[in-house]
C-alpha cells in the first residue's frame, strides 16, 4: 500500500481523509511490531512488562473487549492501574488499529437471524 | 491452514539484527542494555530469555554488548528459533509460545524439535535445574503419608513404563474463533504425540497413601509467573483422582528415550494425555492430593473452560456457568503432503496424517478432495497404546486439473465427528476440532 504522503493532488488528500485511519498503510515499530500510530509507545510501556508485544500484535478486538482483558490483567495478574488518560490512549490505540477481527470459515449468522441471548454479548458493550 | 498474523512469520535472527541490532535485541528478549556502558542486562527476565534460548546460563552477561548476536545461534541462518527447536513458528516469544506447522507433525512419534512450547509463566533458570538433586514432593490433605522423591528413588522404587502419549494445548486453534478469544492464536500446531517414560502417578500416590476423601490432585512447577511476582503461582492444575489413576498417567523424566527437553518441562514432568496440555504439569516440584477440586491458578473459570451449555458468538459468560475441560475432542491433522504442494494429474497422491479423540480411540478417517461433498475411507492403524495418535493413510485420484483442497473428517469410538466449520464458539477460545485441510494444485 502507498503511504499517505505519496499523493499531493488536493482531492486525493480530501478523499484519503475520509477513509477510517486504521485504512490507511500502517508503519510498525521493527522492536516490537506495533503499528506507529498515535499511542503505541503508551502501550509498550504499559502492555510489554510481563509479556512480549507479540501476544497484543496476535490479538484483536472490541474496546470493550480490550477493557475486559485489562481488567482481568489487573484483578489476578498482576498489572498496574492505569491514569485515566493513559487507559483512554491505550484502549483507544487498540481498538482501532487490532479492532475485531470477522474474517472465519463461515461467519456468524447476522444479528437479525439470531434468536434473543440469555446473556449479554460484547457487541452490545463494546 | 488458516492465515498467520503478519508479524508471526518466521523471520531469521540476522535479519533481526541487521535490520537493528537494538530493535532486535528489544524484539527477541526484551533486552535493554546499561545507557552508560551499552553492555549488561537491565531486566532480569531479558538475561532469562537469553539463556533459555541459547541454552546454557551465560556468566559474562553485564559485560555482554547490546546489540550482539549470541554466537550459539549466529552459527545459524535459519529463522530464529528456539533451543532444541526445529520450524516452529514463534508466537510468543515472552513468555515462549511456538507452535508446529503441521507437515513437521508427520512423524509417527513427534521428535523432541518439532514438540510446540506453550508457557505461562517463565520457565526456571536452566542453571537451577539438576536432574540429581532435583526433588518431587507428595503432599496434600489427603495424603497420609507425605514424601519427597529424588528422580532417583523414583526410578529405584518403582515400575518404569514408556508409552506414546497426546499432548494438545486446550487452545490448539483458538485463532478460528470469530470474535476473536484473546491468548496466543494457536492454529493447529500445538499438538505433539512423543513418547514418554517414567513412573506411573497411580504407584507413587498409592505409596504415599490416598486417603478416602480423595477426589483431585493438584501440581506445582519449578516455573514462575510472568510478572516476575514470587507470590503468583504461574499456573499450577491437575486432574480428578480417576484420571490420576489410570494406567496412562505417567511422572515422566525422559521423552523419546532421552532428556526431555528444556522448554517442555526437564527434568521431570506430569503428562496426563488426551486431555488440555495444561493438566500435565512441566517442571514438576510438588502433586498435592486434594479432598476438594483442586483451586490451583488456571483451575477457575474461564480458564480452561467452556461455557456448560452452548452460547452465541460473543457472549459474556458469567464464571458460574463455566466447567472445567475434561477430554480433549476428536481431531485429526493432514501431516502429508504439505499445504501448497502441486501435483501431477496423472498420478495418485499419498495422503496422509494422524487421528487423536481425547480419552477415546479413533474409529475412522475419511478424506475428501471436493469440499465435502463425497467422502473416501482411509487406512487407520490402531494407536500404538491407549492416549497415542493414530495413524491414516489413503490414496486420492484427481479427475481434473485445477485447486483442490484436501479434508480430513475423523470420527471417535462413539460416533462423534470432526466438524467442517469451526465448532460452538466459547469465550476463551478451546476445543476448535475444526477439520484440517491443505491445498494442492494439480496440473
Amino acid at each position: 500500500m502507498k503511504s499517505l504522503n505519496s499523493f499531493t493532488m488536493p482531492t486525493l488528500v480530501v478523499a484519503l481523509l475520509c477513509l477510517p485511519l486504521g485504512a490507511g498503510a500502517q508503519e510498525t515499530d521493527p522492536g516490537t511490531g506495533l503499528v506507529q500510530a498515535e499511542g503505541w509507545e503508551t502501550v509498550r510501556n504499559n502492555c510489554t512488562a510481563c509479556h512480549s508485544a507479540s501476544l497484543v500484535i496476535q490479538n484483536s478486538g472490541t474496546r470493550n473487549h480490550w477493557e475486559n482483558l485489562i481488567r482481568w490483567m489487573q484483578d489476578t495478574q498482576g498489572l498496574w492501574e492505569f491514569q485515566a488518560e493513559t487507559e483512554e490512549t491505550i484502549l483507544d490505540y487498540l481498538a482501532e488499529y487490532y479492532g475485531p477481527k470477522e474474517d472465519t470459515r463461515r461467519p456468524a449468522l447476522p444479528r437479525t437471524l439470531m434468536p434473543d441471548n440469555p446473556y449479554p454479548t460484547v457487541a452490545d458493550s463494546g | 491452514m488458516t492465515r498467520l498474523p503478519p508479524d508471526t512469520k518466521p523471520r531469521g535472527i540476522h535479519e533481526l539484527y541487521a535490520e537493528d541490532p537494538v530493535a532486535a535485541d528489544r524484539k527477541l528478549w526484551d533486552r535493554e542494555v546499561d545507557p552508560v556502558s551499552r553492555r549488561g542486562f537491565l531486566k532480569r527476565s531479558s538475561l532469562l530469555a537469553m539463556a533459555a534460548a541459547v541454552g546454557g546460563s551465560i556468566p559474562f552477561a553485564d559485560r555482554m554488548p547490546g546489540g550482539l548476536i549470541p554466537a550459539a545461534l549466529a552459527q545459524s541462518d535459519e529463522p530464529f528459533t528456539l533451543e532444541g527447536k526445529e520450524g516452529l513458528t514463534v508466537l510468543n516469544d515472552r513468555p515462549i509460545n511456538a507452535e508446529t506447522p503441521a507437515h513437521l507433525l508427520d512423524d509417527d512419534i513427534t521428535p523432541a524439535k518439532h514438540m510446540f512450547v506453550r508457557n505461562n509463566g517463565i520457565p526456571p533458570e536452566v542453571e537451577s535445574i539438576d536432574a540429581e538433586t532435583w526433588e518431587l514432593e507428595i503432599a496434600g490433605e489427603s495424603c497420609e503419608n507425605p514424601q519427597t522423591f529424588t528422580i532417583a528413588d523414583l526410578k529405584e522404587r518403582f515400575e518404569h513404563h514408556t508409552l506414546q502419549l497426546q499432548v494438545e494445548c486446550g487452545g490448539n486453534g483458538r485463532s478460528e474463533y470469530v470474535p476473536s478469544a484473546s491468548g496466543n492464536q494457536w492454529t493447529t500446531g500445538a499438538m505433539a504425540c512423543p513418547t514418554f517414560t517414567g513412573v506411573r502417578l497411580r504407584d507413587v500416590l498409592e505409596a504415599c497413601g490416598i486417603k478416602d476423601d480423595a477426589v483431585y490432585i493438584g501440581y506445582y512447577g519449578a516455573d514462575r509467573h510472568a510478572s516476575g511476582d514470587p507470590n503468583k503461582e504461574p499456573i499450577s492444575r491437575g486432574v480428578p483422582m480417576e484420571k490420576a489413576l489410570e494406567d496412562e498417567s505417567l511422572i515422566a523424566w525422559a521423552m523419546n528415550e532421552e532428556d526431555i527437553p528444556y522448554l517442555n518441562g526437564h527434568p521431570l514432568r506430569l503428562v496426563c494425555g488426551g486431555w488440555p496440555g495444561s493438566v500435565s504439569g512441566k517442571w514438576l516440584k510438588r502433586i498435592v492430593i486434594r479432598d476438594q477440586k483442586h483451586d490451583g491458578d488456571k483451575m477457575a473459570a474461564p480458564s480452561y473452560s467452556v461455557p456448560k451449555h452452548p452460547v452465541a458468538p460473543g457472549s459474556n459468560i458469567p464464571n458460574e456457568d463455566f466447567v472445567t475441560i475434561e477430554s480433549m475432542p476428536v481431531k485429526s491433522l493432514v501431516t502429508f503432503p504439505k499445504s501448497g504442494t502441486d501435483h501431477a494429474l496423472s498420478e495418485n497422491m499419498t495422503v496422509r496424517g494422524h487421528a487423536w479423540a481425547g480419552d477415546l480411540a479413533v474409529e475412522e478417517v475419511h478424506v475428501s478432495i471436493d469440499f465435502g461433498a463425497t467422502w473416501q475411507k482411509a487406512e487407520l492403524k490402531a494407536p500404538p497404546n491407549r492416549l497415542a495418535w493414530q495413524r491414516w493413510t489413503t490414496t486420492v485420484e484427481f479427475p481434473e486439473p485445477g485447486y483442490y483442497e484436501v479434508w480430513a473428517r475423523a470420527t471417535d469410538e462413539e460416533g462423534h465427528a470432526q466438524p467442517m466449520v469451526v465448532p460452538g464458539w466459547n469465550p476463551k477460545g478451546y476445543l476448535n476440532n475444526a477439520c484440517h485441510r491443505i491445498a494442492v494444485q494439480v496440473a
